[in-house]
């Protein structure tokens, strides 16, 4: 059984806006997240800047439980709730509530929670370790906590690929749905690291950038860029068969047509530099969707600003949509404004671009300034522009070597 | 006195720990009714252990205010 799946509701976090509209208005407007880490103290820290979400208080949300919630999972409730509501299903009394799934996951799940009850366990021994540490910090509590918040007891799946996470939650929910698994399934991914260890952890991996400056510390496919920026926050998307949401009359933003995912079997962070796992995805979610490379294509690009992502990314969409296409499409990396929200990037993304092809706009590269010969395509540079735009790309890479690649249609009322 | 004095206690402990809330706590109050699960009872439990100076066996989760007082005080007359 095969059938069509749309994009119904949409919810966010992140570092330029507390919902998925004001995320995307800043993304339009080329708003930078990117400031002086205020988390805690980097006197010690070679890694001065990330993307944090601001002005986010759980205690501000109904039924968000600080004490028992880590932030993550705090994100992915406030970004659940939204796209629910956007959705129209919460207040849907038809509703098979076992035929709505949640694939919700994180990169590095409840890492504060965690390093809290270290701290503890260390200075006042095991008796005094929370019974909700675990709970708290297990990768999967997220889709937990927003199916038991819900009510929705179809499948649940919380992917953890690193920063591919959320790409493939969103891929693995088209896939459930198009094969009749589930009518509806709440997609996306989380996370909240911006924390001391894991700075230090990132930093010595080589993985972030050391330029203090917010304005240039992130700058995607630019020739001086050297590392990313950690972000943080969430994004939920709401998975429809097309049938059930055309029946209830529910807000079609766009069509989710193919997905693709592979592995590098290379490294354990950096990408194949042949770039060959990226663009079997690239090409798996091409062919899956039928769509023609060169026609009203844009692509948003994973564009971490390290120097080996932007060049393997760039040699992938080359080699997987063919070099005359490739240089056609307009290409982005939103997180010269998001940071890189690691399992939160993917769905953020996705949203971007669904975004993109409901409105025809495309979200700049911000801070790029200097040209670089392995990244010659056209990356849409400082500002918004408009487009016809026919379907979109989207792509992530992660740690451990793991490839996603989703492609979009736009939605035209048919 | 002693027994007002460790309820009293108890209370504010429940409280601290998420539970109450509109509830009026009273001994035979149970604690899942004043919004204390399973986990947040440990919790509530391990904060006792501190307040009081004292150890609680953790099989021993009471299931009302009143049986919490009694394990409670059983412990610091020992």
């Amino acid at each position: 059984m095969e059938r069509r799946v749309v994009i119904t509701g949409m919810g966010a976090v992140t570092p330029v806006g507390l919902t998925a509209q004001e995320t995307w208005e800043s993304l339009v407007a080329g708003r930078p997240g990117i400031g002086l880490i205020t988390r805690f103290d980097t006197a010690d820290f070679k890694v001065k800047v990330a993307a944090e979400v601001k002005g986010f208080d759980g205690k501000d949300y109904e039924g968000i439980d600080v004490r028992h919630q880590d932030l993550s999972c705090q994100y992915a409730l406030v970004a659940s709730d939204e796209a629910w509501k956007d959705s129209g299903l919460e207040d849907d009394a038809e509703l098979d509530r076992d035929r709505v799934g949640v694939y919700v996951g994180t990169g590095i799940g409840g890492l504060g929670s965690y390093t809290v009850n270290v701290d503890t366990m260390r200075q006042r021994g095991p008796r005094r370790v929370s019974p909700f540490m675990i709970p708290m910090m297990i990768a999967n509590m997220p889709a937990g906590e927003i199916s038991i918040r819900h009510h929705l007891t179809g499948p649940t799946l919380p992917v953890v690929t690193a920063c591919a996470t959320s790409a493939h939650a969103v891929g693995e929910a088209f896939r459930a749905i198009k094969h009749g698994y589930a009518d509806v399934i709440l997609a996306g991914g989380t996370e909240a690291a911006i924390l001391p260890e894991a700075v230090a952890g990132f930093t010595n991996c080589k993985a972030l950038t050391l330029n203090p400056d917010p304005a240039t510390a992130c700058r995607p496919f630019d020739a001086n860029r050297d590392g990313f920026v950690m972000g943080e926050g969430a994004c939920v998307l709401v998975l429809e068969e097309y049938e059930h949401a055309v029946a209830r009359g529910a807000h079609i933003v766009c069509e989710v047509a193919g997905y693709g995912n592979t592995a590098d079997a290379y490294h354990i962070t950096s990408p194949d530099p042949d770039a060959r796992g990226i663009t079997r995805a690239i090409a798996d979610a091409v062919s899956e969707s039928g769509m023609k490379p060169e026609e009203g294509l844009y692509i948003n690009a994973h564009g971490t600003s390290t120097k080996l992502n932007d060049s393997t990314e760039t040699a992938g969409f080359k080699l997987a949509l063919g070099e005359e296409a490739a240089r056609s499409a307009h290409i982005s990396s939103t997180k010269s404004m998001t940071g890189h929200m690691l399992g939160a990037t993917g769905a953020v993304e996705v949203m971007a671009s669904a975004l993109a092809l409901e409105h025809g706009i495309v979200p700049p590269t911000i801070g790029y300034a200097e040209p670089d010969p392995a990244c010659d395509l056209d990356y849409t540079p400082g500002e918004a522009i408009e487009a016809e735009l026919a379907w979109a790309l989207t792509t992530n890479l992660g740690f451990g070597g793991h490839n996603a690649a989703l492609a979009l249609k736009a939605y035209k009322g048919e | 006195m002693a027994e007002s004095t460790t309820f009293d206690r108890i209370c504010d402990i429940i409280r601290e720990n998420g539970g109450a809330g509109d509830v009026e706590l009273t001994l035979d109050t149970k604690l899942a009714d004043a919004g204390l699960d399973s986990l947040s009872t440990v919790e509530a439990v391990i904060a006792c252990e501190d307040e009081f100076g004292i150890e609680i066996e953790t099989e021993q989760n009471p299931a009302t205010v009143g049986e919490f007082v009694e394990l409670v005080e059983s412990l610091m007359e020992k």
